[in-house]
């Protein structure tokens, strides 16, 4: 008998719309069984025009549409913005203002792994994790409306400084807060680690060699989960993270779990 | 390696292109190249990549309006905390840049705007689809060059 060699290719779209996707986005994933050998993607249902928007607009009006390019990331663009425009300018912002538009930054950072975590959790079936890791998030969005007057969009960095200041009473909820939150890390590093049904899906899955990260350009904790060397904070300090130096946390393994273990380590 | 050891590789690979190239550091932690000679963009390329010389952070186009009636097409690599920056000129219509893809596969969704937003076509693109735009967007109208009027949406939709 001859069996002729077909090629099946199997193509799921996913989206635009979709209940598992937060944002609108369209993807075709083409699967060979369990693999996916293949992928075609589609942005840009949301896409709202802000590279067009700020050519016609001036400095200072620009300051606000960066600090909404992202609702997660909101002050990190700001900053880029407002650094980048300064060295045009040759404006120097003093250190103190430096040093609150890091601590913002990093108190971000804090905020967008504890979020990350928490999607990701959900995504892998783990709905716990993701109530506390959010329940625990509200503490860092707390202390950033304390400091800022808003949850999201901060609005800290105006051309040449920043607009809040951190007084005593801020310095030391902020430093409660941070405590806890260390603690709460520790805890969910234990049960990303430990937990046998988490692991299941996360250890060994989606493997990303160093190799493979360096060819594909990864960036920031996904690379540094293939043990890529690549942080902006280190290799090129900002504002003021020259003064406060970071410690790089890398990940030799490359899996989902190692990219979990280096947020969580981060933080 | 340190910053000036990286930008001192750099330099002296493109200097083996010293025909097709023009070379500047407006910081010093930037190195410009601007590349005369457009076939020589992907060989230059393979050698930064050789030399391990940084990520491809972005292909950014810039439009230098109709009197110079070209386009820049800027692909930035960062090694460290230094950028290296290749610059090519194509003419504002029908200009064509080739595809970085097989060498670099991140390439792919920076190719993909530079084609629907500022109208230059990447040779050797698998995904010739839009990325951001829409799939009614009118033909040959390109949103990032600087002369392009958002009026002819609103009667592009009134037609359908």
């Amino acid at each position: 008998m001859v069996t002729d060699k077909i090629s099946e290719t199997f193509v799921v779209p996913i989206g635009p719309q979709h209940p598992a996707l937060k944002e609108p986005g369209h993807f075709q994933f083409t699967v060979d069984g369990e693999i996916v050998t293949k992928a075609f993607v589609r942005l840009g249902y949301a896409h709202r025009g802000i590279e067009k928007g700020a050519e016609g607009r001036n400095y200072v009006q620009n300051l606000y549409l960066m600090e909404r390019i992202c609702g997660i990331c909101s002050h990190i663009h700001a900053t880029a913005y407002a650094l980048a425009v300064e060295k045009l300018a040759g404006v120097e912002v003093p250190p103190r203002a430096q040093a609150i538009r890091v601590l913002v930054a990093e108190l971000e950072r804090i905020h967008s792994h504890f979020l990350w975590l928490g999607v990701a959790a959900h995504e892998a079936g783990f709905d716990t994790l993701f109530m506390y890791t959010w329940r625990d998030r509200e503490t860092v969005m707390d202390l950033l409306e304390s400091l800022t007057g808003n949850r999201v969009n901060y609005s800290v960095n105006v051309l040449g400084g920043v607009k809040c200041e951190v007084d005593e009473e801020q310095a030391s909820a902020i430093r409660r807060g941070l405590e806890f939150l260390e603690e709460r890390s520790r805890h969910y590093l234990n049960v990303v680690t430990s937990d046998a049904m988490f692991l299941q899906r996360m250890r060994g899955i989606g493997v990303m060699t160093r190799t493979q990260a360096e060819v594909m350009g990864a960036v920031g904790p996904t690379a540094r989960a293939s043990n890529v060397p690549r942080d902006i904070r280190v290799e090129a300090p900002y504002a003021a993270y020259k003064e406060y130096p970071i410690n790089m946390v890398l990940d030799t393994r490359g899996d989902l779990e190692a990219r979990f273990v280096v947020r969580k380590r981060t933080v | 390696m340190n910053t000036e050891e990286i930008l001192a590789i750099a330099s002296e690979l493109v200097k083996s292109w010293d025909w097709a190239t023009e070379v500047s550091r407006p910081t010093p932690k930037r190195l410009d190249v601007r590349v005369k000679e457009l076939k020589e963009l992907v060989p230059i390329i393979v050698g930064l990549r050789v030399k391990r010389l940084g990520y491809l952070a972005a292909i950014v186009g810039l439009d230098l309006g109709k009197e110079a009636n070209e386009l820049e097409v800027l692909y930035q690599f960062c090694p460290g905390d230094a950028v290296i920056t290749l610059r090519v000129r194509v003419p504002r219509e029908g200009g064509s840049v080739p595809s970085l893809c097989d060498i670099i596969p991140s390439a792919e969704s920076y190719e993909r705007e530079l084609r629907e937003m500022f109208g230059v076509e990447v040779i050797g693109l698998h995904t010739p689809e839009f990325l951001y735009l829409p799939e009614d967007w009118p033909v040959e109208v390109y949103p990032l060059q600087k002369d392009f009027d958002p009026g002819v949406l609103s009667t592009s939709r009134q037609r359908k």
